[in-house]
């Protein structure tokens, strides 16, 4: 008996354990491996256990021959205690081999994308669950597969509300290195604030100046100071111009019982058209595809078949019952480009939720996913691995929600490791949030006019020109506005500050998307185009852009802009208004000047309806791009510049005919 | 098995166990070569045999031969199975046989597995390379229902060029306790390869002049693990703190 412990113990040291409490034994009449019947009769050997329990089939194993190697070890030891018989054994083994357990294997890969520093429950919108709902969604996924990835494809942060901007985003790289994830592809917003600054997120260290920095809790920080990430950061197609170095591994590799998978993360080339140029500087950012398949023969050479790309560059799904049904956008022309070696693209930029199929280099369907944004969505992927090429066999994947907790009486389980960090960056965030950045003469809101203007949509707008009209900073004459970008009003009155005054907090609330400004040139046949995109085909609802002082114009669209469509309305829209053009044929005008079709315009708009979001394509045509301030910061120095207050703008840009 | 000999096999666990945890390097699988397989032949000129398959992949060796034969009046098989799991960093082979033959039935089965190399690269997990390293291999070997109809022998050697590094034997007989264990460990470099052989044979026979049903097995498994060496200069500052320990115990006294 002890001779059995000790050859139990020994086994155990170099075999996975073969010990079972069999709880509820296995009890069926033949013992099987996998689905597969061994023929061998199953029976009670070892306390409650029968043979069945005594053989791991059900877990993953990193080869047939590993498993193989446990059925031999389970098998030989019920030989040596006389619990079956040497024919029986080789029953055992021939099954074993027959079953063909080991011969794959399979891997959750847990995907996210522009998660932005939406580390707090509802801060920026309802919409937003929090890390903490994040962090415990993730574990409930993993609790699934313990062989388990958990990547992100850009803009973890950047473009973050307060309670990360604030300390430098150093609580959203702190919540990631609790959740601990695998990789993050950098973004376009990793280079909001330059490469020194996103190496120290990678390397720790606290900010040269920003007092804010390193504000974390004991345990988050290394030597008193921010402790970076523990998580790779990835930028394969990010190179030094100088000497064509990457700045950061465009590979992570993570071993799976001895499969390896690479994970190879980049951003998009045109990175630098939407980022500030001092983002960017001495950087080059290469073809997404060109770099991906330049490494793909490295990594075979290193015995790496199994190949995820983490690529910040996505499109725009359609869907058809629910299901992808085709796909628009960038990352279309990238996919198609790819080597065949490439199994799953895991994608973002576009903060659209999408899982669908775009042919590679060899025509073959590629699985292609995007996550949404701000934590609201994570893609849970399953990828089948044969363990004798190591090569993906199979993928399949699902968006799933993660639940926004209730702001009273909450039943959505969150982790409370995460809760902890949240809270205590919410707790510091207090007073810098009560900073006054500028007075208002009056409510500013957002409610727009039957012609769909708002006096807030007017602040904004003239905020980006004045930022970027001077010679050097873009030269603008015009700035455009999405409505959905402005999340909320800017009270006259409000608990905790004086009358009139603007806070940090209160600005922050109202643009909490952090994006920069983007200036490009447009013809005015393209701003007549950008208008009637405003009631396109493409658009779910009407969505009317807010204008910079100086630029009117006059429309006829026939349904009310003062309030939402009600449903009966929304029919009308989606089945004979949009799509169709409404701009008054001469009345758009600069200063009272005709905007005429053939000449150029510089115009300034954030770097999200840059990028052509929430429909507006036009834009994707705009020349010249120069990219500029964050949008908060160009609304504090408009501010800045109107000591007396800003009154409440008279609704005079947009009119309806 | 007397109690020495089962504290040895403990401490050698316990070593196992505890030097797992701290790898230094771990041994990576470069190249290989197995062959394993069973003959067996009757005086009346029947003639039996079978291939030993090969599912080696990635970073895992593995060889398995198993097959049943069955017919009146005699039945017999074998499993001969070898190998090395890069994940848990074991080495394991074992061979099972079995007869079952009417009297006047008269035959000698043999299996085998022969494991010639599999190259193993010492590959860094931190430590610099050309780093020494103590590799160890420690596990458990069992010979069961040896008789006089049967044999069996097991070897394990690892090799550097001409140079045995570390080796272990074992020829039972039936005298034999069931049980041995199997340790050694010799000094290596991270980046060095390394070659391991290892060879199991068993035979089983009927004497024909009377019914036979019998078996014999063997297993040998155990898990290597590489410790990082101490420089020269660590040992002597070790030594130094040790003396250093030692006069102010004696000036306490």
């Amino acid at each position: 008996m002890l001779a059995k412990t000790l050859f139990a113990l020994t086994l155990a040291a170099a075999l996975p354990a073969v010990s079972h409490a069999c709880v509820t034994p296995d009890t069926s009449v033949n013992v099987t491996f996998g689905s597969y019947d061994t023929g061998v009769s199953n029976r009670v050997v070892s306390g409650a256990c029968t043979i069945d329990d005594l053989f791991n089939d059900e877990q993953a194993w990193g080869s047939q021959a590993a498993f193989i190697a446990h059925a031999s070890t389970v098998s030989f030891e019920l030989y040596r205690d006389k619990k079956i018989s040497a024919v029986e054994r080789a029953r055992l083994m021939a099954a074993a081999q027959a079953s063909g357990v080991g011969s794959t294997l399979k891997v959750k890969i847990i995907g996210f994308n522009d998660f932005h520093g939406y580390i707090k429950a509802r801060e920026g919108s309802s919409s937003n669950p929090g890390v903490a709902s994040f962090a415990y969604k993730i574990n409930q996924l993993r609790a699934q597969n313990p062989l388990n990835a958990v990547v992100s494809a850009g803009d973890l942060i950047g473009a973050s509300p307060l309670t990360s901007a604030l300390f430098k985003d150093e609580p959203t790289i702190e919540a990631m290195n609790r959740i601990k994830i695998d990789f993050n592809a950098v973004g376009n917003h990793e280079f909001d604030e330059g490469k020194a600054e996103l190496l120290r997120m990678q390397n720790g260290g606290n900010h040269p100046t920003d007092l804010f920095s390193g504000k974390g809790l004991a345990a988050d920080l290394k030597n008193g100071a921010f402790a970076g990430a523990n998580f790779k950061f990835l930028a394969a197609n990010v190179v030094e111009s100088d000497t064509m170095t990457t700045i950061f591994p465009g590979v992570g590799v993570k071993d799976f019982l001895g499969n390896k998978v690479a994970f190879v993360g980049m951003t998009l080339e045109s990175t630098p058209t939407i980022v500030s140029p001092s983002g960017v500087a001495g950087l080059t950012f290469k073809d997404e595809a060109d770099t991906v398949n330049a490494l793909v023969p490295q990594l075979k050479a290193q015995g790496i078949n199994s190949i995820v790309v983490l690529i910040h560059e996505g499109g725009f799904a359609t869907l058809s019952g629910g299901v992808c049904s085709g796909m628009s956008g960038a990352i279309v022309d990238i996919v198609n480009r790819l080597d065949p070696a490439i199994d799953l693209v895991i994608s973002g930029h576009t903060h659209q939720e999408y899982n669908c199929l775009i042919n590679n280099s060899a025509g073959k369907p590629v699985r292609v996913t995007s996550a949404g944004q701000y934590a609201r969505r994570l893609t849970d992927i399953d990828m089948v691995i044969d363990t004798k090429t190591k090569d993906v066999v199979s993928i399949t994947a699902a968006n799933i929600v993660v639940p926004v907790p209730a702001t009273a009486n909450n039943t959505v389980p969150l982790d409370a490791s995460l809760q902890e960090v949240v809270n205590h960056y919410d707790a510091l965030a207090a007073v810098p949030a009560s900073r006054v950045v500028g007075q208002i003469t009056a409510t500013i809101t957002r409610t727009q006019n039957n012609a769909g203007e708002s006096a807030l949509g007017d602040l904004i707008a003239d905020a980006q020109l004045a930022a970027t009209k001077p010679v050097g900073f873009g030269e603008a004459v015009i700035a455009f506005m999405n409505p959905g970008g402005i999340r909320a009003d800017l009270p006259y009155s409000a608990a905790g500050k004086v009358d009139g005054n603007v806070t940090y907090g209160e600005a922050f609330t109202v643009q909490p998307f952090g994006n920069s400004l983007v200036t490009l040139t447009l013809t005015g046949a393209q701003i007549y185009a950008l208008l009637e995109q405003q009631w396109g085909s493409a658009q779910p609802f009407p969505r009317m852009l807010q204008v910079s002082q100086g630029f009117s114009y006059t429309h006829s669209f026939p349904l009310p802009l003062d309030r939402n469509l009600d449903a009966a309305e929304g029919v009308i829209f989606t089945t004979s208004v949009r799509g169709n053009s409404y701009v008054v044929p001469g009345s758009v005008k600069i200063n009272g000047v005709a905007v005429d079709a053939n000449t150029s315009y510089r115009v300034t708009v954030n770097s999200f309806l840059a990028d052509g979001g929430d429909t507006f394509t036009v834009l994707m045509g705009g020349t010249n791009r120069l990219g500029g301030a964050v949008d908060t910061d160009a609304l504090e120095a408009y501010f800045t510049a109107s000591p007396g207050g800003v009154a409440p703008s008279t609704l005079n840009r947009i009119t309806r005919q | 098995m007397n109690q020495t000999i089962l504290f040895k096999l403990l401490g050698a666990t316990a070593v196992a166990l505890c030097c797992s945890v701290a790898q230094a390097a771990r041994l990576e699988v470069v190249d290989h070569l197995a062959a394993g397989g069973y003959i067996a032949s009757t005086i009346g000129g029947e003639f039996f045999s079978d291939d030993a398959i090969d599912l080696s992949a990635g970073g895992d060796v593995g060889l398995i031969g198993t097959h049943s034969f069955d017919a009146a009046g005699l039945s017999h098989g074998y499993v001969a199975d070898a190998y090395f799991i890069g994940n848990n960093q074991s080495y394991a082979m074992s061979i099972t046989q079995y007869l079952t033959a009417a009297a006047g039935k008269d035959l000698l089965a043999e299996a085998f597995v022969s494991v010639p190399l599999i190259t193993l690269n010492i590959a860094s997990e931190g430590e610099a390379l050309g780093s020494p390293v103590q590799v160890s291999f420690n596990g458990l070997a069992s010979a069961l229902g040896l008789s006089s109809n049967s044999t069996l022998q097991m070897d394990i050697a690892i090799t550097s060029g001409s140079t045995t590094l570390g080796s272990w034997l074992w020829a039972p007989d039936a005298a034999s306790s069931p049980d041995a264990p199997v340790s050694f460990s010799f000094l290596a470099n991270v980046g060095q390869q390394i070659t391991l052989s290892a060879f199991m044979h068993s035979t089983l026979g009927g004497t024909g002049s009377q019914a036979v049903d019998g078996s014999v097995a063997g297993m040998l498994g155990g898990n290597f693990a590489v410790a990082a060496v101490p420089e020269a200069s660590n040992y002597a500052m070790l030594l130094a703190g040790l003396g250093i320990l030692g006069l102010m115990t004696r000036r306490r006294v």
